[in-house]
């Protein structure tokens, strides 16, 4: 993410913060759900299935929120974890229209 | 290991902000956190004695069950047979909770006097260590419990970015800096050694910590974020099986039948797990006029999945298992795991020593939030002395009062609440415990920007440090010294060490904290 010397700084804390507590989210609601379709978890909130997949949420939406300053800017955040989003939800779309 | 130079600047900036945001919310979750380790020891403390005939032994039980059953038909919905009765469940039959409790809750306890004839008290047990428990889950503030879940989600994933951020400030100088703790003139030095020390040696508590109050803050939300993104067929929604749920054996009436006496059921239950230690019977028939049996207990060579122990479902008629998805040590593997998180949030394994390791991690982590506030006010006041201000900023002032205030006055109202649990009326007390606690919160505040820094750490530390001490006075009042368990003993026993530890603190001028100026300073006489 940091290969060309840029300076960071916290200046531009909130665009690359919001990115991450948002998209980091979201990015970890697509991890979720094509892990879930791909080892058969159906959403019941009892099975154990389910269970591990609404803990693996947490520390991938926490890990992008601590690492998101790493971006050099907020746009490069709000772009980068976007495409990650664009492409984690198309896989989760082709797994889902695949197996039903 | 080398991290670039303006990472770490950046990051230690954002660490900062983030610590000085969440920081005294998390001071009062670990201290309350840390207290709620004792919750049964200062429920049972807390607990008056009751006018009851020593509790009915279980051989007895068939008999005490069947007066009060038809005495008080209502009973039968929902009873409980404590096996190991404590002063805070005074008797071996409890009946009439609500459907849903949260927390300790009005109910009946029921005993047989000497002439066999049925004696039954209805009382509400003692709040307070339950409302402690309910500040350490709402980060110390009073609010719908909804809200309150929501406010702590946000918190802990401050936390994260706050122990994430922490640690990478703290690997560069990771080797040289280790076991260093600059003892000497510079107490802003020591305390921020003292600070990042604290930190990285428990930083897996910490990281454990964190993530599972993000979980438990948020967990509803997710788990209808997954339905949404993995139920294919909605219909098949109603079918979801659960313990007690599953289907029943359609043996003929099941009403009709009767169940087995508890004895026998604890027997067929010790054949099937020997480790076992059950602890309460809970039936209830609630579904569809079905008896259900659940079992709580706990297994020393298992983690429990509650801070009060696993439970079974029992087959109330057969004494057969039912299901064993929380029962120590009968968990499949997966569910064992995921048991194991809880566990580790709740340090509910490994006995006594583990709990009383919990309590120092969560005193030493509500400490290192102390220290991070404390310093966040000096380094800011170095700063703004070096721009050629005398006096603090209006900023800087609310903030180290509000750090003082905030913290000790933390400490102090949960020694309050203590001290005040013995002497409370049996009934409503749950808004006499939250005046007595923000009382005395506020109080503190009050103190803490009426004051300068030096007058109000002493007052309020000697204010916790009397409060603290009365706590054993007032058990006493109650509770006379023959009646008193063991474990209340040690309750007070640890009053009265853990005041003194206080009151030390208090008067001991060169236990110093940072924010304290060092003599010669010129401190401003208007500031009072």
């Amino acid at each position: 993410m940091t290969s060309t010397p840029v300076m960071l700084s916290s200046r531009n804390w909130f665009p690359k913060a919001s990115a991450g507590l948002v998209l980091g989210l979201t990015l970890s609601f697509a991890l979720m759900g094509i892990l879930g379709l791909l080892v058969h978890v159906d959403g019941q909130p009892r099975a154990v299935g389910s269970q591990f997949l609404m803990w693996l949420v947490v520390p991938v939406w926490t890990g992008i929120l601590g690492t998101c300053f790493l971006f050099r800017s907020g746009w490069r955040a709000w772009a980068m974890l976007g495409g990650a989003n664009a492409v984690l939800w198309a896989i989760y779309m082709g797994v889902r229209s695949m197996m039903s | 290991m080398k991290i670039r130079a303006d990472i770490v600047r950046m990051y230690r900036e954002i660490h900062s902000w983030v610590g000085i945001v969440c920081g005294l919310f998390l001071f009062v979750a670990f201290y309350a956190g840390s207290v709620t380790m004792f919750e049964r020891p200062l429920q049972d403390w807390a607990s008056a004695p009751v006018a009851l005939p020593p509790p009915v032994s279980l051989e007895k039980m068939p008999a005490l069950l069947e007066k009060t059953f038809s005495e008080h038909p209502e009973a039968q919905r929902n009873y409980t047979i404590v096996l190991h009765p404590t002063p805070s469940q005074p008797a071996s039959l409890i009946w009439g909770m609500p459907e849903r409790m949260h927390g300790p809750s009005f109910a009946n306890f029921s005993a047989l006097a000497t002439d066999g004839s049925l004696v039954t008290v209805s009382q509400e047990p003692s709040q307070a260590a339950h409302f402690i428990n309910m500040l350490h889950q709402q980060v110390g503030l009073s609010m719908p419990h909804e809200a309150g879940r929501l406010l702590m989600g946000v918190v802990a994933l401050l936390y994260a970015v706050a122990l994430i951020s922490g640690t990478l400030i703290v690997i560069p100088g990771l080797v040289k800096n280790l076991f260093a703790i600059r003892l000497g003139q510079n107490v802003k030095r020591m305390w921020l050694d003292m600070h990042s020390m604290l930190g990285l040696f428990s930083l897996p508590f910490h990281i454990i910590m964190a993530l599972t109050s993000v979980v438990f803050a948020f967990h509803d939300e997710i788990y209808m974020a997954e339905q949404a993104l993995l139920i294919q067929h909605p219909q098949a929604q109603h079918d979801a099986g659960g313990p007690g749920h599953g289907p029943h054996p359609h043996g003929p009436a099941a009403e009709l039948r009767k169940p087995l006496d508890p004895d026998q059921i604890l027997k067929t239950v010790a054949t099937q797990a020997p480790g076992f230690i059950p602890d309460t019977l809970a039936y209830s028939s609630a579904h569809g006029g079905h008896l259900a049996l659940r079992i709580t207990g706990r297994d020393p060579c298992y983690g429990a999945r509650g801070a009060g122990g696993g439970f079974a479902g029992v087959d109330p008629y057969s004494g057969r298992l039912v299901s064993t998805e929380y029962m120590p040590g009968h968990q499949s593997w997966s569910q064992s795991v995921l048991t194991s998180f809880f566990v580790l949030h709740f340090g509910s394994f490994g006995g006594e020593s583990v709990q009383w390791g919990y309590v120092l991690l969560g005193l030493g982590g509500a400490f290192m939030f102390y220290a991070g506030n404390q310093l966040w006010v000096v380094s800011r006041r170095r700063r703004e002395r070096g721009t050629g201000r005398v006096e603090d900023t209006k900023s800087t002032r609310i903030l180290c009062a509000l750090t003082i205030g905030c913290s000790l006055g933390c400490v102090a109202g949960i020694s309050a609440v203590l001290c005040a649990a013995p002497l409370l009326p049996a009934s409503s007390q749950t808004v006499t415990v939250q005046l007595v606690y923000f009382g005395v919160f506020l109080l503190c505040n009050g103190v803490a920007f009426w004051l300068k820094e030096r007058e109000a750490i002493r007052i309020l530390l000697i204010f916790s440090a009397i409060l603290t001490w009365i706590m054993p006075i007032s058990a006493l009042v109650v509770t006379p010294l023959s009646r008193m368990q063991d474990s209340a003993l040690a309750v007070d026993a640890f009053a009265i060490l853990y005041g003194a530890f206080l009151m030390l603190w208090a008067v001991r001028p060169e236990a110093g904290q940072p924010v304290l100026r060092r003599k010669g300073f010129p401190s401003d006489p208007e500031r009072a």
